[in-house]
């Protein structure tokens, strides 16, 4: 009896200590945390409170009654949704083309990284990565256009096309070539951008390796495979886990506002499709919040899945 | 220098969480003063109609003698509210979501969407008595109006272009440059679709690199059917087969429409960037000299003539540019578009006060005059033009623009009606001949059609059926259009592609929307 009281005391005590303790590293580092407060406040202002609106996926959304007054509509738009054809094409479309970024867009930037790395001369190697890192900053809005303009039908590689006496080739048109384009145009604006955490992983490794390596006699090829690679095998897993968790994403921005009615058949997307319920065809706000949950929901447990696949059996460090 | 430092790093979160914190928060609403009773207090209404925010924003805005004699005529404050041709369809349903529509708002949702807001109150019933405003009185006891009823009350103002069903009759126009014709040895137009293709292929042969047609925008794309099944130039629109009625785009009429697109898309007459153009980029292409034939343009503006004059150097806009009569349908008549005289209205929210309401009715009233019209049109009378012969001539200065003098009236003279005085006689005639002699082709050209061509049919007594599937069916509306786009661009048979993706549209309430119909149709004693 006196043992277990003291030992409630000592508990509560050890308790009460561990809390000070964490209070003074606050304290101690209180400017980092007050430089991380916006950003805190910004998710949970822009990420986290709109989040109560995926109860509409479950309401008869009413206008004037607003989100949390809606009445609750028994599932009505999940039949709905789940019996719609056009989500279903749009739902593989969605994986169709997703897989298809996973499988062609996601190595390049690795690749890239490396190639980056095993240049030898520094001012040519700033220039490439200035180079292959610019396009990301253009907007899909502005991208769009100019790639519409090279490749409509009085574009400048139809003009090419003719000028050495080939036909003219509506890339734009047909479901394969503009496929084709999206993956091509995607690794175009978004490798550079993306091999940047690559580069930071291998500027993390220590040059010593590379020259004791090197002094043991290895190659430039046998330096990477096992030095760089390992390194950024590590990061590569985190940046699958995290490709997979938004693999119903699909890449709005770029379909958008490349696509036209002649491609819907392959490149409609969930998100596309989302955009037209809501404000085209006007199927309501329930509706497209609830095609929305869906995505989100499938994204979560991919991501969970592939956090779970990285760690349990390709050993790798995962998210969490 | 501790102290130094927390300062300011006080002072930047400060601002940071500041600035996160405005961006979220909802913008200070100026509450005028608007007890009710006291209709002469001042009253500020928000209001969006496309582009106004660049009226307000023009250098002359302030001085926009007809927008501050009509604020002082109401005691009101106009904040605009931007809408673009770009955005103005998702602001609205945006704004309604959010709570945040405007007191007054130019725009078009369909049916369905009209019902609804209707019966949950977003939008704000008209009064039942409208004596008291004679101007809209007038125009809401109109037949085409009907349709607009929801419970028997309207809740919206049809904008007004004109005042009968036929006046629409150049809302489908096809342009075409008349001399490369000539140049081809065409001085006649084409009596049918084979003549117009034949036509068409020799200008392009004779100017090698153009088009030869292409379109305002994708909807102009149903101008073709106005030559064998007219009631297929808007793609939701119904027609009657055998006493039943039935979607316009299920008909086998439709099939000869379709057949003679694909016909112009493969034998490389219709431009083959038609499907990823944006709206206007074929308008321009024709103006530019790119393209002999043009689906749109009814009117020709002052920046569209500059354009044409820009790219066609020494070439006379008026002569070149001609309009060209539909080749007649099957039982011999030449058919032009036709409707109800408006195809957008001006809504009101249901959260507005019924002193707000009150005044913009006055407006709404005042802005559907002749003498609002005119003065939003043509500018003040003896100081802007004047009255010759009963011809409207000109008054202002070269390069001296309405636009550029009423600034902001050049942007709100459209929250009430479109144009309706042009072929009225009463629109001012530019000081450019080019411009002059365009309009007369315009005006000249609506009339010729009037005694030579057929109005499409119309009846507005069933267009005022609303049943839950042929509300769903409206909605389907885009579909339908991206579907005909599809077959178009597509290869093998058309006709059998067309009659599946009909056959698709069963699974979409198609049949549903018939029955229903036809059961409220045989009701109300339609036929």
């Amino acid at each position: 009896m006196q043992n277990s009281a003291s030992h409630i005391k000592y508990g509560r005590q050890s308790g009460l200590g561990a809390n000070r303790r964490k209070w003074q590293e606050v304290v101690k580092h209180k400017y980092f945390y007050l430089m991380i407060l916006p950003v805190v406040l910004f998710f949970l202002i822009f990420a986290y409170v709109p989040m109560y609106g995926v109860v509409l996926a479950f309401k008869d959304f009413n206008y004037m009654l607003g989100i949390m007054d809606s009445p609750w509509n028994n599932f009505q738009n999940f039949r709905d949704v789940l019996s719609d054809p056009n989500f279903k094409h749009a739902f593989n479309n969605t994986l169709f083309i997703s897989f298809g970024r996973l499988i062609i867009e996601f190595p390049i930037p690795i690749l890239l990284a490396i190639l980056l790395n095993e240049m030898r001369f520094g001012r040519l190697k700033r220039i490439f990565q200035t180079v292959f890192t610019f396009p990301h900053f253009i907007s899909w809005v502005v991208l769009s256009g100019i790639i519409t303009n090279i490749l409509n039908d009085q574009g400048v590689l139809n003009q090419i096309l003719v000028l050495f006496g080939f036909e003219k080739n509506s890339i734009l048109l047909h479901n394969g070539s503009f496929l084709g384009l999206l993956f091509t145009s995607n690794i175009w604006k978004e490798a550079g951008w993306s091999s940047i955490i690559y580069l930071a992983a291998i500027a993390g490794i220590n040059p010593e390796l590379y020259e004791a390596a090197s002094i043991d006699g290895a190659n430039r090829y046998q330096q990477m495979k096992a030095i760089t690679w390992p390194v950024l095998r590590n990061t590569a897993a985190i940046m699958l886990i995290l490709a997979v968790g938004g693999i119903m994403n699909g890449g709005f921005d770029q379909i958008f506002n490349l696509y036209n009615p002649a491609v819907y058949e392959r490149a409609d997307i969930l998100d596309t499709f989302v955009y037209r319920s809501a404000f085209v065809d006007s199927t309501g706000f329930g509706y497209s919040t609830t095609v929305g949950l869906l995505k989100s929901a499938i994204n979560c447990l991919l991501l969970f899945g592939a956090n779970f696949v990285v760690k349990r059996v390709f050993k790798e460090e995962g998210l969490y | 220098m501790k102290f130094k430092q927390r300062v300011k790093v006080g002072v930047a979160l400060l601002l940071a969480v500041g600035t996160v914190l405005t961006g979220c928060g909802k913008g200070e609403e100026k509450s005028p003063n608007t007890s009710p009773g006291q209709a002469s207090e001042p009253i500020e209404l928000s209001v969006a109609v496309w582009d106004i925010q660049a009226g307000f924003d023009a250098p002359n805005a302030k001085n926009d003698t007809v927008y501050n004699d009509l604020t002082k005529k109401f005691n009101i404050t106009i904040k605009p509210v931007q809408i673009t041709w770009n955005d103005w369809q998702e602001k609205a349903k945006v704004w309604a979501a959010s709570k945040q529509l405007p007191d007054m708002f130019a725009n078009e949702i369909d049916m369905g969407l009209y019902q609804t807001w209707a019966k949950q109150g977003v939008l704000k019933p008209l009064p039942d008595d409208l004596s008291p405003y004679p101007n809209l009185q007038k125009f809401m006891s109109d037949e085409s109006v009907k349709p607009l009823k929801v419970d028997g009350k309207f809740y919206s103002i049809p904008r007004f272009g004109s005042e009968e069903i036929g006046d629409a009759r150049l809302g489908r126009p096809i342009r075409y440059r008349k001399d490369w014709a000539e140049q081809a040895g065409f001085t006649k137009e084409p009596q049918s679709f084979e003549e117009f293709l034949a036509m068409t292929k020799a200008v392009m042969k004779q100017h090698p690199g153009i088009a030869g047609l292409t379109i305002n925008s994708k909807g102009y794309l149903l101008t073709q059917f106005l030559g064998s099944f007219p009631e297929m130039v808007f793609s939701s629109n119904w027609t009657q087969e055998n006493g039943k009625w039935i979607p316009a785009f299920t008909s086998e009429r439709a099939h000869t429409g379709i057949q003679q697109l694909r016909t112009l898309y493969t034998d490389g007459v219709l431009d083959k960037d038609f499907a990823i153009q944006k709206d206007a980029d074929g308008t321009n292409k024709f103006l530019s000299g790119q393209s002999f034939a043009l689906y749109g343009l009814e009117g020709v503006t002052d920046d569209q003539l500059a354009t044409f004059k820009k790219a066609n150097p020494g070439v006379s806009a008026s002569k070149a540019i001609g309009y060209m009569n539909i080749w007649p349908a099957a039982d011999g008549k030449r058919y032009t578009m036709a409707g109800a005289p408006y195809w957008s209205n001006t809504f009101f929210p249901g959260t507005l006060s019924d002193e707000k309401f009150k005044r913009a009715l006055q407006v709404m009233d005042y802005m559907l005059s002749d003498e609002y019209r005119v003065l939003g049109i043509n500018g003040i009378e003896n100081v802007d033009y004047k009255v010759e012969n009963g011809q409207y001539v000109s008054l202002l200065k070269q390069d001296e623009t309405l636009a550029d003098k009423y600034p902001v009236t050049s942007k709100l003279v459209w929250l009430a009606a479109w144009d309706p005085l042009l072929y009225k006689g009463k629109k001012v005639v530019s000081s450019d001949p080019e411009a002059a002699g365009l309009m007369k082709l315009q005006i000249d050209t609506w009339n010729r059609f009037k005694q030579e061509d057929s109005t499409m049919p119309v009846n507005f007594e069933f267009n005022a059926i609303s049943t839950p599937a042929k509300i769903k069916f409206a909605a389907l509306d885009p579909n339908i259009m991206d579907d005909i786009v599809k077959v178009v661009l597509g290869k093998g048979d058309p006709i059998a592609q067309w009659k599946e993706i009909v056959k698709g549209y069963d699974a979409k309430g198609v049949p549903e929307a018939i029955k229903e119909v036809n059961e409220e149709a045989a009701k109300r004693g339609i036929k």
